[in-house]
């Protein structure tokens, strides 16, 4: 089939963005394939699906609201098998890492990650991935069904973003042989600021002199601002990138 | 519990990299390689688990000009053993998972744990191809590990600082994003030393297999943007905010 399936990410019952960009390219490329755009939801999602209206259709495959690596990605490969979409889009994040990954493997269709473009070309689909620590782009071609997982923040959200009553197919999807067991969520520390509710972000480096230096900013130039990111105080990840949920001082 | 954590060296992005004449590899002459940062990150977690729960830690790598000091780091660090896989040059993720996989499944072993990616996935992270061909679960992005009995519980990052806990019954594939500390560090007189007492085991890399299912067209540079202009002090940042209206 010439379907494109689009495997859908949520977090405490809202959609991910990188669900609607992944919508939003699967339309423009099911106009140009002939086949349908199809998002495939997992747990409850489906009484949401209606902020899912760009698709042409919904699969849900039920199971757990809470995101398990082995149970969804079983899930995700039965319903691959039995639809045979001819692009499978994944977002290249953490839980698509856990889906794509294996399921394109265990089916033995090619896998392109790190993608940030995909545009249909003679036939088959030519795909863009940054590598290299985004020093070199790498140009892919698959020229039969394969999963592409796309990098978050490459394609416009709200172009997906649309209301509507897509049809909904239910799927009795496999269940995964319960090896993985969901424990708990575990939210940031009370005292951090989520950069990702914030319109401007002011990351500040050493030019910044000292914390006092924007300690004294008067408080009405700072306000229109989200977080201020202060060299001091600072928390790194152990991988040595800041990490997003963990940013001191908030204006 | 015994864990094995696969090694991969990856091009040294402090280089500056360059496309080859066919347009479609890295002109790899003048590159340097170094260990993938995340695998560092792996090789200490096991190494933590090894120091608080007495698991044994083998590393592995493909057989490269810096294989052997890889291993021999490894092992000055506190691997117990080490393993270098011949006769097989993986063209891409899928190959090289295809090695490990056939050597890890000879060995026995309770968990794999790879790091997390690599700057050169263009075909998939390893640890998931690694899990699927050794028919075993994998999750990825973990941030810590800690043993209970026939099973392991990790975190799992999520994006916005949220994790995830989960118990994962082995074996098992993790993809370490970061380990509990810092990377260890292995000083050259320990490593030298551990050169002249210590072996490195030898196996087979075995089939390969058919690779990635797609080809690479090109490659080449990014297209820049308009570039960043650096600031050197509050007033200047102060400037250019009024300047776009913020303040």
């Amino acid at each position: 089939m010439s379907d494109i399936l689009v495997i859908t990410e949520h977090l405490k019952g809202q959609f991910q963005d990188v669900t609607f960009e992944m919508l939003g390219k699967a339309k423009e490329l099911a106009g140009v394939s002939g086949g349908q755009c199809v998002a495939l939801v997992f747990g409850g999602m489906k009484e949401k699906a209606g902020e899912l209206g760009i698709a042409d259709l919904v699969v849900s495959v039920g199971g757990s609201d809470d995101y398990n690596p082995e149970e969804y990605a079983a899930a995700v490969q039965s319903v691959v098998s039995a639809r045979s979409p001819e692009l499978v889009l994944a977002g290249y994040t953490s839980m698509g890492m856990d889906i794509g990954t294996p399921v394109g493997t265990a089916l033995d269709m090619p896998v392109i990650a790190y993608c940030h473009d995909i545009q249909p070309a003679d036939g088959g689909y030519v795909c863009t991935s940054r590598l290299y620590g985004a020093k070199i782009d790498v140009v892919s071609s698959v020229n039969r069904p394969a999963v592409v997982m796309l990098l978050a923040g490459s394609f416009d959200a709200d172009a997906g973003r649309t209301s509507g009553a897509p049809p909904i197919e239910d799927f009795a999807a496999e269940g995964g042989a319960g090896k993985v067991r969901f424990k708990s969520l575990i939210e940031p520390e009370a005292g951090d600021v989520d950069i990702t509710q914030s319109d401007v972000l002011v990351a500040v480096g050493r030019g910044i002199g000292s914390q006092d230096d924007i300690e004294n900013w008067p408080r009405n130039w700072r306000k229109p601002w989200g977080p201020i990111l202060p060299h001091h105080g600072l928390w790194w990840t152990r991988a040595g990138y800041p990490n997003p949920g963990r940013w001191a001082n908030q204006v | 519990m015994r864990i094995i954590v696969p090694l991969k060296l990856v091009p040294d992005l402090v280089e500056e990299l360059e496309v080859d004449d066919s347009g479609r590899a890295l002109d790899t002459e003048y590159v340097k390689f170094k260990l993938n940062e995340f695998d560092d990150h792996a090789l200490e977690e096991a190494l933590l688990l090894k120091d608080s729960a007495g698991a044994e830690v083998t590393a592995m790598a493909v057989v490269t000009e810096d294989a052997d000091k890889l291993l021999f780091t490894a092992l000055a660090k506190g691997a117990d053993s080490a393993i270098k896989l011949t006769g097989g040059e993986p063209k891409d993720s899928h190959q090289l998972a295809r090695m490990f996989a056939n050597a890890i499944a000879s060995q026995g072993f309770d968990l794999v744990m790879t790091g997390v990616q690599s700057v050169d996935d263009r075909d998939g992270q390893l640890g998931p191809i690694l899990a699927t061909y050794l028919g075993i679960p994998c999750i990825s992005v973990v941030t810590g590990v800690q043993i209970s009995g026939n099973s392991v519980t990790i975190n799992k990052e999520y994006s916005g600082g949220v994790m995830a806990e989960f118990e994962v019954d082995t074996p098992a594939v993790l993809g370490i994003q970061a380990a509990r500390q810092t990377p260890r560090y292995a000083p050259v007189s320990k490593i030298r030393q551990i050169q002249q007492t210590t072996s490195i085991e030898t196996v087979a890399a075995g089939d390969l297999g058919s690779g990635a299912g797609s080809e690479i067209s090109h490659m080449s540079r990014p297209e820049k943007g308009q570039g960043a202009k650096m600031l050197n002090s509050v007033d200047e940042l102060l400037e250019v905010l009024k300047q776009v209206g913020l303040v």
